[in-house]
């Protein structure tokens, strides 16, 4: 029975296939005046098949050596090697053979499929990536998998080591081998939950990208590492603590990009300090629970601004006067950025800050930071509002208000569509809001 | 002085294996690496460049593609984007690998990359004897063979017991 309907299935697909081929003649035939669509597939050279099998899911690409035997080695020479959990292994069932079901491999099976697919590669690998829930009975097998990277001159690494269970100590996640940190191949690397404690000299001369996600660093190891990065252009810091101090001196590193900085129990009302002069542009999103200061930030000219501020509970009775000394902090160090965005979040917040200001002590305020006022009225140039909350909100249409009295040179206000107003409220607002005086006579504002 | 001038409007002819010429740009030839390295070497524009392994029809839709990212700026990679995935949408096995192939003779990265990752978007998931059509790959194993090949490397392919 189930014979005799695979049979049948296979006879449709070739009558099919056939149809097809043949039509796809014609058509060529017609267009132009040659005998026969070349079939090219065959001539693909084998370094052109791996392009495509580097394209796959690694597992996909690994099985592909039962296709033919001259495709049973061709996966050994991928150059890059991606092992991202979840690995899914092919389930066949017998009475449906269209479909194929997928089972996703535990751990364990994880671990040994890389061990055997590094086992077989055959050559040089350029990219090498790990993701999958860590424990610590893995340590030693992480340690075998970077030094094969290390040996194989990989240029981009990647290791992100989820903690299989939530209540993983810190002290259990896996330490980076101490062979990574002197490399001068490493182009790009990205670490996340692992320990990166260096006992020596940190070398990496290669550097072009850096990315350290949830791992304690202290100053120290951030000094190291920076100094053993001579060309780092790209910084990446996200859920990091351990450090009150980030001082980017290197005249390389163009770009950071802070994400996620909350506090821990310690940390409560630490603040940030940020010191990178030739810093271009930075980017800061996600969580924010530490105020942050930017100390030297001169050459600053491009800064993203979308976090969500966080506090712990008991701290929430001060939020409003916290807020205020974020949110003035940020101000007074932006003072050279000339593209400045700001998420839903930050501008709801500079709003509260806004609104108490423009209840008590605008002016005051605004002429006691005087810096920050200069900044705005002589700099400003161009504000995107990214929120839809704004149209029903007078103390938000006051800043507005505020910014487009005061900001002397602003060229383009651009505010985007909010889609979960009612329409009428929306016009209702931008209209309001167009009719405020501008101190810029080149001041557009674009509603898009 | 006069040859700078002559060079802004430079035009080369390109031939294909069924011997139709394409007249074109030299900033758009030069998304093509293979191109590129040929006019650094003082191959002279006046000639024919012929491309023995590429049919008009994949030729027409390489330099179609080569002019549109020639001549779109930098600032406009969203809509080049959307034109790379409408560029290959609809597009049968046998012209996709056609553009590969010749995205990879003429080494013109974007293109390769694009289409390579629509061939490796389309077979994955794919039940093994479907991927051997798609790439014509005849099964010269034997059914032994076959068998003990994923024997060794149940690893791979059933997970470890």
């Amino acid at each position: 029975m189930k014979k005799r309907s695979s049979g049948r299935n296979r006879v449709l697909s070739e009558t099919q296939t056939n149809r097809t081929m043949s039509r796809k003649r014609k058509v060529i035939t017609t267009s132009y005046s040659e005998p026969a669509a070349v079939d090219r597939i065959g001539e693909c050279p084998d370094s052109l098949l791996v392009h495509i099998l580097s394209l796959l899911p690694i597992e996909d690409a690994v099985r592909t050596q039962v296709l033919s035997k001259r495709w049973q080695l061709l996966w050994t020479f991928l150059p890059s090697l991606l092992f991202r959990s979840p690995l899914r292994y092919p389930v066949f069932n017998d009475d449906d053979s269209d479909d194929e079901d997928f089972r996703v491999a535990s751990s364990d099976e994880f671990a040994a499929f890389v061990d055997k697919t590094l086992m077989f590669s055959n050559s040089k690998v350029e990219k090498f990536e790990v993701g999958f829930e860590y424990e610590p009975r893995f340590a030693s097998r992480v340690d075998s998998w970077t030094r094969f990277a290390a040996g194989k001159g990989v240029e981009e690494l990647c290791l992100q080591l989820r903690p299989a269970a939530f209540n993983l100590h810190e002290d259990e996640h896996c330490e980076l081998p101490q062979l990574l940190y002197d490399n001068s191949k490493f182009k790009e690397l990205l670490f996340s939950c692992c320990r990166v404690i260096p006992k020596g000299n940190v070398a990496w001369y290669s550097l072009k990208k850096l990315s350290i996600g949830y791992v304690n660093l202290s100053e120290d190891v951030i000094e190291t590492i920076l100094a053993g990065s001579p060309v780092l252009e790209i910084l990446e810091l996200h859920h990091c603590e351990g450090f009150s101090c980030l001082s980017v001196t290197n005249s390389c590193v163009k770009k950071l990009i802070l994400r996620d900085f909350l506090c821990n129990g310690d940390e409560i009302g630490s603040g940030l300090e940020i010191s990178a002069p030739y810093l271009l542009s930075l980017e800061m999103s996600g969580g924010l629970g530490r105020s942050c200061r930017f100390m030297n930030v001169s050459s600053l000219a491009d800064v993203v601004f979308n976090c969500q501020f966080v506090f712990a509970e008991q701290d929430r009775a001060n939020d409003t006067g916290r807020i205020q000394d974020m949110v003035g902090g940020l101000l007074a160090s932006l003072v050279h950025v000339k593209n400045l965005t700001l998420g839903a979040w930050a501008i709801e917040h500079f709003e509260i800050e806004l609104a108490e200001l423009c209840r008590y002590n605008e002016e005051q305020y605004w002429t006691a930071q005087k810096w920050t006022y200069n900044c705005m009225t002589l700099h400003l140039k161009n504000v995107m509002i990214a929120g839809s909350w704004w149209c029903c909100d007078s103390n938000f249409l006051a800043f507005i208000q505020l910014l487009l009295r005061n900001a002397r040179v602003l060229q383009k206000m651009v505010i985007t569509n909010p889609n979960d107003y009612r329409l009428e409220d929306y016009f209702q607002a931008a209209q309001e809001l167009l009719s405020f005086p501008r101190s810029s006579p080149d001041a557009v504002v674009i509603f898009c | 002085m006069a040859s700078s001038i002559e060079n802004n409007n430079e035009k080369l002819t390109l031939k294909s294996s069924d011997g139709e010429e394409f007249l074109v740009e030299k900033h758009v030839a030069l998304q093509s690496t293979l191109l590129q390295n040929m006019l650094d070497s003082d191959c002279s524009s006046a000639d024919v460049i012929p491309l023995p392994k590429i049919d008009a029809r994949t030729l027409a839709l390489v330099l179609g593609y080569c002019k549109k990212h020639a001549d779109a700026s930098s600032s406009k990679q969203g809509e080049l984007n959307s034109f790379d995935s409408e560029f290959l949408k609809d597009m049968d096995m046998g012209a996709l690998f056609n553009l590969v192939l010749a995205a990879n003779f003429m080494e013109i990265k974007g293109l390769l990359d694009i289409a390579a990752q629509k061939i490796a978007d389309t077979i994955k998931d794919k039940p093994h004897q479907e991927v051997r059509e798609i790439f014509h790959v005849e099964n010269d194993y034997t059914p032994e063979e076959e068998a003990a090949v994923r024997e060794e490397n149940r690893w791979a392919f059933e997970g470890f017991p």
